[in-house]
């Protein structure tokens, strides 16, 4: 779906662009040194949020998830997220587009009101992923500038992130 | 609201089903089109260290967020949890 492989729509989300602006300043600042082309996402509204919009209003949570997307595709890029939140709430409801045509068809009429229109063909990249697969980490290696060399380090994540297994 | 079942004593009194640990994420979504508000501290820090102070969402735009309104009504998610339009807030 990318115009290129390493031009991506940037989703900042609500909590980062809101409080966490290292978070976006930081991911600006190594994607430009890794030459992954980060574009502005202009127009977008909270992914939304993954737990309780989706339990208490779940065609709401679809509606605005595909309104999203549907930027992205009109971009021509596919998405690039840093918060798992929305990774979770992008990717789920992808999911659902992608194995039910009859929901697509009906989140596309509504989507019809306000000018929108979503094919459920945009992929859901998390900045992690992008860089252990897509720059990877030979070049990871010649970049490093600072060595941590006997720094102990717990890794996490975000459990968002590790969806189910089949989910693609 | 006491004046108004004192006056129209058979009206059914209509309550959120939303649990009140979830009211403010929803209200905030359908009123601003984010969960958490943009304060003025935020801005003028994004600012400080090169960023829009407001970002290109639904915080800048108003049309955006009209989109969105439109879409919550179309599921009728507003009528389900009931969420009063008029004084932007779920109804308790």
């Amino acid at each position: 779906m990318s115009k290129s492989k390493t031009e991506f729509a940037f989703f900042l989300g609500c909590t980062i662009p809101a409080s966490q602006i290292f978070v976006e300043k930081s991911t600006g600042l190594v994607a430009k040194k890794l030459g992954i082309k980060l574009v502005d996402f202009r127009g977008a509204t909270c992914c939304p949020e993954p737990e309780m919009i989706r339990l208490v209003g779940h065609d709401a949570w679809l509606r605005i998830a595909a309104r999203n997307l549907s930027i992205a595709e009109t971009m021509g890029c596919d998405v690039c997220v840093v918060c798992p939140g929305c990774y979770d709430t992008f990717a789920k409801a992808n999911d659902e587009f992608r194995h039910d045509s009859k929901l697509l068809d009906d989140v596309n009429q509504s989507l019809l009101t306000i000018g929108k229109h979503y094919s459920g063909k945009i992929n859901i990249r998390h900045i992690i992923d992008l860089i252990y697969s897509d720059v990877g980490l030979a070049r990871l290696k010649k970049l490093l500038v600072k060595r941590f060399n006997g720094l102990r380090v717990a890794a996490q994540y975000g459990c968002r992130l590790q969806r189910e297994t089949e989910m693609e | 609201m006491e004046e108004e079942i004192k006056r129209f004593p058979l009206r059914r009194i209509i309550r959120t089903i939303v649990p009140s640990s979830f009211k403010v994420a929803i209200t905030n979504l359908f009123r601003i089109g984010h969960v958490p508000e943009l304060l003025d501290y935020w801005i003028d820090e994004r600012i400080r260290i090169g960023l829009e102070g407001k970002p290109p969402t639904a915080y800048q735009d108003d049309k955006v967020l009209s989109e969105l309104q439109v879409l919550v009504k179309n599921a009728k998610t507003d009528k389900k949890i009931g969420f009063d339009w008029e004084r932007k807030e779920l109804k308790t």
